[in-house]
């Protein structure tokens, strides 16, 4: 065991300054991730076809900044969050954390890892053992990852517990004393108690009452200004993420069709689909909303058994031409920090070209 | 449930009490009365006086011999239900967590033990290997140990893909740490359950098996089939086995109904 590992828990570290690394450098890199999960049948179990969760997702992710990754449901954002951690193996691509490929490690190999990379579960109720008391849910990493507390596991504990402002006399508590909110924060706190330097936060608050939802996140926000946290948010709550986040990727089946700054994304959205997806966010202004132009896509996300050819949002799309359905939309660089994959994108930077082609003949659905 | 922990409980106590009962009574209970317990027309007596709940067809104590058999009945099926619990969660955790290959073996294993006949592989293997407790509780336990190992097995698949499951994972938890220490836990409750139901499927399995004279001892079952030929003229040689078959039977069905219903 190393000294850093045995760093007393709730004391705020300066983890941010400590690092010499030049801001801007990659925690996390991914590259070209796909899982693909084969579906058999027949007698032979023969492989007939396969559902193409997450095809070929790249992105980076700078320490200390927070990264969102939106879509859909089954747009295999929760794939990519699980492939990070290594709970689910990937089919293609890497993964490289701090600069070191773990794509390929054993658990047994990745289990020294798990300090650093940890993970916020969706669900506050299933997250949780509710055979086991809140002190040895949240005491457990350190008997994992065998780490000496110095004033003891119980102690360690009863300071994670009031880092995530939950009383430290709850300790002998059972989960199902608590509400939804102060079971995500147990479950942060188990999260915090290795001190990793990356966490991936699976909806850490779409099961949360939206009066708490705000609470959670800012919790997650003090946290990484307190101890130095770099994120990966997944969520389909495009406030949620507009909040937290610095950066934003958007998924569609399986591809990240945008990736740009908050600011950028959010005002000045390139991909028809991120256009889509924003003009849906409620807004809680009567005045506002009236006023507002709602995209109104047609038909349903196409199954990842047999996606569309070449741009995945073809069928869908309104500014759709025939080199949509032929020719894939490479994730390109149209403006500083903003990469989009699309021929023909929104608010496009002066000087871009859209290439030449034939308007998409198509049946018109009725409305 | 009170009332089935009762009836239980009154059993255990009405088995162990048999050698009091043998002394209070002063009948042993392998040795035969012929001289007061039977009639003259060789027919055994009614219960009351010497015999507080009659005589069987060869003039031995039927109360005596009922405890005795109850300390028989009882712990063959608390023997083979403890036995088929632990065989079962072995095999149920075994497919439901490792999966592939070990997962096949169990669920086709399972269903192939539940097709196959019990009595006949029950009855063939005591009277090859002789029906001593040895035999017959290892018996009745594998017959036992397929519903449990499938109930096992269906739990298990349902806790592995729980989030806790997974964040156990996520901490670095090893697949052995994980199988014992987050989803062993969690099949306490229905394993319970299912454990105090198949144990009077144990009891009536032993019984069966002395029934058809295949285990040894002085058991219900065997009491029953002594009684089988004197019960025209003496009712009590059936009824009283008989009953304590059926209270023990049914207290531990309505105990199982109850456990099931009440632990998650």
């Amino acid at each position: 065991m190393t000294e850093e590992n045995v760093s007393t828990v709730g004391e705020p570290e300066a983890v941010a300054s400590a690092g010499e690394a030049p801001a801007g450098e990659a925690l996390l890199r991914v590259e070209g991730l796909r899982k693909h999960f084969p579906v058999h049948a027949g007698l032979l179990r023969r492989q007939v076809a396969a559902v193409k969760a997450v095809d070929g997702v790249s992105f980076s992710v700078r320490k200390g900044e927070t990264l969102g990754l939106v879509g859909e449901s089954g747009c295999g954002k929760t794939t990519t969050g699980r492939m990070i951690m290594k709970l689910l193996d990937s089919t293609a691509g890497s993964i490289f954390f701090e600069g070191r490929d773990i794509t390929k490690l054993s658990q047994g190999g990745m289990r020294p890892l798990r300090r650093d990379i940890q993970m916020i579960f969706q669900d506050p109720y299933s997250s949780l053992n509710p055979r086991k008391t809140v002190g040895s849910i949240v005491g457990a990493p350190f008997g994992l990852q065998k780490i000496e507390t110095p004033n003891g596991t119980k102690k360690a504990v009863q300071e994670l517990l009031e880092l995530v402002g939950l009383n430290p006399e709850h300790y002998n508590r059972y989960p199902h004393e608590f509400s939804g909110g102060q079971r995500q924060r147990i479950g942060i706190a188990r999260t915090l108690a290795l001190r990793p330097k990356l966490i991936v936060a699976d909806e850490p608050v779409s099961a949360l009452d939206v009066s708490i939802q705000a609470q959670v996140v800012n919790l997650l926000e003090d946290l990484q200004d307190e101890l130095g946290l770099t994120y990966v948010v997944i969520a389909h709550d495009l406030s949620v993420v507009r909040h937290i986040s610095d950066r934003v990727a958007v998924m569609y089946l399986g591809k990240i069709v945008e990736i740009a700054d908050q600011a950028d994304l959010y005002t000045a959205p390139m991909h028809p689909y991120t256009n889509a997806l924003l003009s849906a966010v409620p807004v809680p202004d009567p005045g506002a909303a009236r006023g507002r132009e709602r995209i109104r896509l047609t038909g349903d996300v196409p199954s990842p058994l047999n996606p569309p050819p070449a741009c995945h949002f073809h069928p869908r799309c309104w500014k759709a031409q025939v080199i949509c359905k032929e020719v894939e939309p490479p994730l390109a660089l149209l403006a500083p920090g903003h990469e989009v994959a699309c021929h023909f994108p929104e608010n496009a930077p002066d000087g871009y070209v859209a290439p030449e082609s034939t308007p998409l003949v198509r049946k018109v659905d009725a409305v | 449930m009170r009332s089935a922990l009762i009836v239980l409980v009154s059993l255990v106590v009405f088995a162990a009490l048999a050698p009091c009962w043998a002394r209070w009574t002063g009948h042993p209970p392998q040795l035969a009365f012929p001289a007061f317990g039977l009639r003259p027309d060789g027919t055994p007596v009614p219960p009351g006086g010497r015999f507080w709940l009659g005589a069987d067809g060869l003039g031995r104590d039927v109360l005596v011999r009922a405890a005795y058999a109850a300390r028989t009945s009882l712990l063959t099926g608390f023997a083979a239900t403890a036995l088929a619990t632990f065989l079962g969660v072995a095999a149920g955790l075994a497919g439901g967590f490792l999966g592939g290959a070990a997962d096949a073996v169990v669920a086709r294993g399972t269903e192939v033990l539940l097709a196959f006949p019990f009595l006949l592989a029950a009855l063939a293997a005591a009277v090859v290997l002789g029906g001593g407790p040895l035999v017959v509780v290892p018996v009745v336990a594998v017959a036992l140990a397929a519903p449990m190992a499938r109930a096992v097995r269906a739990r298990v698949l349902h806790v592995r893909e729980l989030a806790y499951v997974e964040a156990a994972r996520a901490l670095g938890a090893s697949p052995w740490r994980v199988m014992t220490g987050e989803v062993l836990p969690a099949l306490a409750g229905p394993v319970v359950a299912l454990a105090v139901l198949l144990l009077p499927a144990a009891v009536a399995a032993e019984s069966t098996l002395a029934y058809l004279g295949a285990a040894q001892g002085t058991s219900w079952g065997a009491m029953l089939a002594d009684g089988q030929e004197a019960y025209r003229t003496a009712w009590w040689t059936l009824l009283v086995p008989g009953g304590l078959l059926l209270a023990a039977t049914l207290a531990c069905a309505v105990l199982g109904d109850a456990l099931t219903r009440r632990l998650p």
